[in-house]
Parts: structure tokens; sequence; C-alpha cells
């Protein structure tokens, strides 16, 4: 593998293998490889650098959750699985900001996609409303709950961190702002779910 | 309060497997007979498995932003820019170069350009598609020692036909390392030809029927324009991209080919292998152009030899022999008969003179 690496020599089923064992080296390969494409398709299709920029990271994760996930074939090639998604996902923001069908000018083959891409997606919504949650708690619960539930530090370090008298003081705080955060979340989240007007 | 505290603490430890395996037989009985419990480990595992993932993205999309602060998107922006400046990008790089190429020696650099435009073979870019069909082999089932089937061709494409005499015009590589060539009429009848002239570097070929049985019930409509079509202007080919005759229509891009190539025409038609060879005819019904490639990139972009190349082979002593009558029309005899019909009168007229080819 690493002699691939060196020689260039990497095949689609290779960074799917890469990418199936977390490698960030791999990652960065086909991140670097793709974007050149997905540039091109938005920038020709009305956006700019920054909406191609959440695009393909948008496109990317998908397809790193999907390998992760094991539900992902290698049926095309990648840059075709890339591009269809890319596609879909800016589609669906031009209707959104525009509200009428919009006309794309495709520069690659486009595969039609699973439906349990619909599932990724709907969790990158759940996302966007936790993160807006996180944002309305403030400090210090946000940095207090991002330290334990995502950096994984112990009650001891919390209490070190924040400056708790003791552990059993940290957990306390914890949950406090977990049930603050729960709550801010769930209202939004009834909020995105309503079935529109 | 603290209940409630308690009641968290401990589904989180059951979701996170940090209870003991008897603080779960425990844990478990209760939550079969409460619904509420039930509920409430349902949603505090989803929240906490989402808090769990989206912290996992985040660290993810870390990962990505440093890589996507390493390309240099300048560069991507300079190279999308439209398509004309694809040369000017190349002239850009290589200008320095050239004038020191250029002040060596003038003679030098146009042998290397001569050069360069010998090698450059329609179908041998992989950004440009030839579009000769290629006939799929079917495996005979006959017996080892039986001959070889001589019924399967193994490139088609498509040639018109000029004049009485029974000269075609079509694509260099439609007929490119074939040993024998036949066309075939819209009805199906073969007949066998010869190759009388090629030229690599135009793509271009002419046929000769050699069959004494073939007869034309009516004058080639075809009439090669010496002019330069405008943009825009509506054009319309026919040929075999399959084994029925298939008409295309589309209109003039460009008024060069693929990378500024001066020896063609780009059009925007949906054309297919097979179709290489078929003559693009204007609104007027003149020959414009000879459909010989698509991009592969992009969709409905096609290139045609432009028909004045033919004018520019005339200067050939060999190529005048052959097309001088086509080419020089003595006044009042070759009249445009297509002009004043509508499209589908022209298709009609022209379908007759419009072959296959099928190489062996």
């Amino acid at each position: 593998m690493l002699k691939k690496i060196i020689t260039q020599e990497l095949s689609d089923a290779d960074f799917v293998e890469g990418l199936k064992n977390r490698s960030s080296l791999l990652l960065e390969k086909l991140y670097k490889l793709h974007f050149p494409m997905v540039l091109q398709f938005i920038i020709q299709n009305s956006g700019n650098e920054q909406d191609a920029k959440d695009i393909y990271q948008e496109s990317i994760i998908v397809l790193y959750n999907k390998i992760q996930e094991g539900s992902f074939e290698l049926n095309s090639k990648l840059k075709t699985y890339i591009y269809s998604v890319a596609r879909r996902l800016w589609l669906k923001k031009l209707n959104s900001k525009y509200r009428k069908t919009t006309v794309i000018r495709d520069f690659e083959e486009n595969i039609p996609l699973e439906d349990d891409l619909g599932k990724l997606v709907e969790k990158e919504e759940h996302f966007k409303i936790l993160q807006g949650a996180l944002e309305k708690l403030g400090q210090p619960c946000k940095a207090l709950l991002e330290d334990f539930y995502m950096d994984g530090l112990s009650m001891e370090d919390l209490s070190e961190k924040f400056g708790y008298t003791n552990a059993e003081n940290a957990k306390n705080q914890k949950y406090k702002c977990l049930l603050r955060l729960k709550k801010i979340f769930f209202i939004d989240y009834s909020k995105e779910n309503k079935p529109s007007v | 309060m603290d209940m409630e505290k308690e009641v968290l603490d401990w589904i989180e430890r059951y979701i996170t497997g940090k209870m003991s395996e008897e603080e779960k037989k425990h844990f478990e009985l209760l939550l079969q007979n409460d619904e509420s419990l039930q509920e409430k480990v349902g949603q505090q595992k989803f929240f906490l498995g989402l808090l769990n993932e989206y912290g996992e993205q985040a660290r993810l999309k870390a990962q990505l932003n440093r890589f996507h602060d390493d390309i240099s998107i300048q560069d991507l922006l300079e190279d999308l820019k439209p398509q004309h400046s694809r040369l000017y990008v190349l002239w850009k790089r290589y200008r320095v170069g050239v004038a020191i190429a250029a002040s060596m020696g003038v003679l030098a650099v146009s042998l290397t350009l001569h050069h360069l435009s010998q090698e450059k073979l329609v179908g041998q870019s992989n950004q440009i598609t030839a579009l000769r069909r290629e006939y799929v082999k079917i495996l005979s089932t006959q017996k080892i020692n039986s001959l070889p089937s001589k019924n399967s061709a193994e490139y088609g494409g498509t040639a018109f036909l000029l004049d009485s005499k029974g000269y075609l015009i079509t694509n260099f590589h439609v007929l490119d390392g074939a040993d024998s060539v036949n066309i075939e009429n819209r009805k199906g009848t073969s007949f066998k030809t010869t190759v009388v002239y090629t030229n690599k570097a135009y793509d271009l070929a002419i046929l000769k029927v050699e069959d004494s049985s073939f007869k034309m019930n009516a004058k080639s409509p075809f009439i090669l324009s010496n002019q330069k079509p405008k943009l825009s202007e509506p054009v319309f080919t026919m040929g075999y991209p399959r084994d029925e005759i298939v008409y295309t229509e589309g209109y003039l891009s460009a008024a060069t080919g693929y990378e500024g190539d001066t020896l063609n025409y780009q059009v925007s038609m949906a054309v297919n292998p097979g179709n290489s060879g078929g003559p693009v005819l204007d609104s007027k019904g003149n020959v414009i152009g000879i459909l010989s490639a698509k991009q592969n990139m992009a969709d409905g972009v096609a290139f045609a030899v432009r028909s004045t190349c033919l004018y520019e082979l005339a200067k050939d002593p060999k190529v005048d022999s052959l097309l001088h009558n086509i080419l020089n029309p003595v006044k009042g005899h070759k009249q445009n008969s297509l002009a004043g019909l509508t499209r589908a009168q022209k298709t009609e007229k022209i379908e007759d003179f419009i072959f296959m080819v099928k190489t062996y």
C-alpha cells in the first residue's frame, strides 16, 4: 500500500479500503483528487468557492460515513459517485433558494443514488439543529458538554479544567447543562419537523 | 430533581456499557415494566448517539478543512476560465520558451508545428471519441476446422455519395486498418468499394464503388460549401450509429474544433459512434462539414471536418482528378436542389445517398 501511495497508483478500491480503516493519508489524497471536479461543477452552476467547499465537504462526509457504516458498494467510479452526491446536494440547495426547478449543466455522468442517502442527509439536519442548540446554550455549558461527550474527558479532568471543587460537582454541572441542551434541542427539533404549511 | 439526575445517570451508564453485570440485570428488570422509563432510555439513546456522532463529524470536518487549506484555489479557478483561454493558458506557460526557440530559428519551430499537426489523429486524445462504430464480435460456435466467418464487420461509419461515378466521402479513421471496405445503402444492399484517397491529418478519405450493378436513380444532391458558416446556423446530419439511418440535428457552436483546431467546426449534436463520415448540412442543404468526433466530458459537443478542407486538398492533383467536377460546378449545372425544401423533404432527398460503411 505504501508503495502504491508513493507511486500514485491508487485505485478506487484502494481508497475505499483506506477510508474504511480511517487512513487520514488516503482521505487527504482522495479529498485533493476530486475537489477540482466539484469546484468546476459548482462554479458553472451559479455557485462560488465557498459553496463548492461546503458541498464538497458534505459529499465527502456522506461517502465516508457510508463506508464506515459498511453500506457502500463500489458499482461505478468513485469520481462519479462523489459527483452525483454533490450534484444532488447542490440541486437541493438551489431549489430551496430559488424555489423553481433549476437546470443543471452537467460535466460528468450522473448515477441514481440509493434512498438511504436521504437518511444521511437527514442526520446532517439533526446535526445542524444540535449545533444551533449548543450555540444557544452558551458558555461554560457548551465547552463542558463538548469536552465530556465529544472529547471524552473524565469528570476529574473536567473539574480541573473548569475549576469545580470535585468530580461530583462537575457531574452535577454536566447534568444541568445536558438537561438545558436537551430542552433547547427538542424544541428546535419539533419546530423543524413540523409539516410545512 | 435529584431522582431525575440519578435516573439520567443510570440511563447513561446503561447505554454506554458502564454498568456492572448485576446492575445491568437489575436495570433491565425495571425497564421491562416501566414504559415511561423505556421512553426516557430511547430518547436519551438518540440524543447521546447524536452528540457522539456530532463530535466525530466535527473532528472529520476539521480534518477536511486542513486538507482544504492546503489546496491552491486560485490555480484551480484559473483553469476553469472559459475554453478559449485554454490556448491562452498554454501560451502563458510557454511563451518565454517559445520566444527563445523562435529566436533560435523560425524553421525549427515551423518544422515542429508541422510535425505536431501530422501526429494529431482524431481518436488518440482521451478527451475526444472518434465516431466510428465498433461491431461487437460475436463468438463463432463453428467447428475449429471451418473457415472463419467473413461476414463479421470490424468497424462501421457513414459515407455520402458525391456523383454518378461512385465517389463517396468519409473519415480516414473509419477506414483505418481495414483490409476491405463495403458500403450498404438504406435498403441493406451492399457494394464493394476501393479506397482511392486518404488523408490522415485531415481525417478524410474518398471511396469509389466497384460494383457494376451500382446505379442511382437521381443525381447526388450534395453541394460542398466553400463558405464559412455562421455560428448558431442550424445543422443536421444523417448517418448510421445503428443499422438504420438516423437523423440528428443541432447548430453550429464554434468556428474551430477541439482546442482551436482549424480543420474542424464544433457543432452541438447528439451523435454516436457510427456517425463518423456523415455529412453535416446547413439550413440551405449545403454540406458544410463531415462529422468525425465528439467530446467526452461534455454532452452534445461534436466536431466536423470543414468542407472547405476539400477545397484545400484539391490543390493536390490526385484529389483534383477525383473531385474536380464536384468542387467546380459549371455555372448552372450544379444548382442547390435542396434549398427551398422543408427539413423533412431535404432528408427524404438525401437519405438514399447516405451509406453505411463496413470495414473488414
